[in-house]
């Protein structure tokens, strides 16, 4: 462990929103990036998403009074399953014989709304350790006087 | 010759104990804002002082003479889930505002109770100090 | 018909001090107990310095508090201490 589990925390909680916006950017500037249909050798960009799941702590305090949780971490970053768009552009270089081109299944819509949230996540861990920081520092008064 | 036994010093750093507690309890409910199925917890430490000084009869003070009140009661601040509601279609239900102001409130019952110690502190400095 | 009531002598504070003074009859003993505190306070306060700096202790305010009360309990002992010697050469300047 750390000197201080609740800075971990909280930095877990804000790497992890960073690491999710870093996905987002990604899949937002791979918005048009085409391919051809069913083809191996030009596979399609797929929306990536990140998986988040609880920390626990590993070892538990001698009392006992201390909460599992020990943030946040991500698990895995997984691809979206759902099937690319489909667009009929037969001058495309990369159109299949019926003249369709594969683009990824992101929706800009569903993007932003990510981002939002992530960004209003992101800013809830700063002041969580904003908050620490001055609880820190007033009892550090404690011993001053 | 033990001057710091006194029943609302024990409870002030029982309180300062339970403050520091919620703030982590409550930085992990924000880290997991985004988690699914993840239920958010809370620390319980008011309730049970309550109780606790209405069972020993009046305001930290003992119903006899000899007896030092709330000081010899262990009262521990215990941390709870909230495992019925849900706040999203993922199972996740943590309210970030919710969050935000128990936070905002915790920081402040920190400051308080940690300046009352540091004046606590500061009295017993001077009594002891005498005439200087 | 007694008309004024017998006084009572109030039994509470003779218990008091006799359970509270009764180890203390002595100043020997009343000093070895305060010296006895301050120890404690001092290993107190190096115990939790100690547990702080593994990472066992989160909190600061604990250290905090525990330096706090090692060092005005020594505070004391050293008034107290200048006290019984200011006392003591009090004394001795006493003509006889």
């Amino acid at each position: 462990m750390g000197l201080f589990d609740t800075f971990r925390i909280s930095a877990s909680g804000m790497t992890s929103e960073r690491l999710r916006l870093d996905l987002i950017a990604n899949n937002i500037a791979n918005m048009n990036t085409a391919s051809r249909p069913n083809d191996p050798t030009s596979p399609v960009y797929r929306r990536k998403v990140p998986l988040f799941a609880e920390q626990l702590r590993q070892t538990m305090a001698a009392n006992g009074t201390e909460p599992k949780g020990a943030g946040v971490k991500v698990q895995a970053i997984v691809e979206d399953p759902a099937p690319p768009r489909i667009v009929n552009q037969p001058d495309h270089p990369l159109a299949d014989e019926q003249g369709n081109v594969a683009y990824p299944n992101i929706n800009i819509v569903n993007e932003m709304v990510d981002m939002i949230t992530a960004s209003r996540t992101y800013e809830a861990n700063v002041t969580a350790l904003n908050a620490a920081k001055s609880m820190a520092l007033k009892a550090l008064e404690i011993s001053r006087g | 010759m033990n001057i710091f036994d006194s029943p609302i010093m024990n409870v002030m750093q029982k309180g300062l104990d339970a403050s520091a507690l919620r703030q982590r309890v409550i930085a992990n409910n924000v880290a997991n804002l985004n988690t699914p199925g993840f239920k958010k917890s809370y620390v319980s430490f008011e309730d049970q002082l309550k109780a606790t000084i209405n069972g020993s009869g009046g305001p930290l003070k003992g119903t006899h003479s000899l007896h030092i009140g709330v000081s010899n009661v262990e009262i521990k601040p215990e941390v709870k889930q909230v495992r019925e509601t849900t706040m999203r279609y993922d199972g996740n239900n943590v309210d970030v505002d919710e969050e935000m102001v128990n936070l905002a409130a915790s920081t402040i019952q920190y400051d308080v109770i940690a300046q009352g110690l540091i004046d606590r502190y500061n009295i017993l400095g001077i009594v002891i100090g005498g005439r200087r | 018909m007694k008309i004024v009531p017998q006084a009572v002598p109030l039994q509470i504070p003779e218990t008091v001090s006799k359970i509270k003074y009764a180890e203390d009859a002595d100043f020997g003993g009343l000093l070895n107990k305060a010296i006895d505190k301050l120890n404690q306070t001092e290993i107190k306060a190096d115990e939790v310095t100690q547990k702080f700096l593994v990472g066992e202790i989160q909190d600061i305010h604990q250290v905090t508090i525990a330096l706090q009360e090692a060092k005005l309990t020594m505070q004391l002992a050293v008034e107290v201490r200048n006290k019984i010697v200011e006392a003591y050469q009090e004394i001795s300047r006493m003509q006889l």
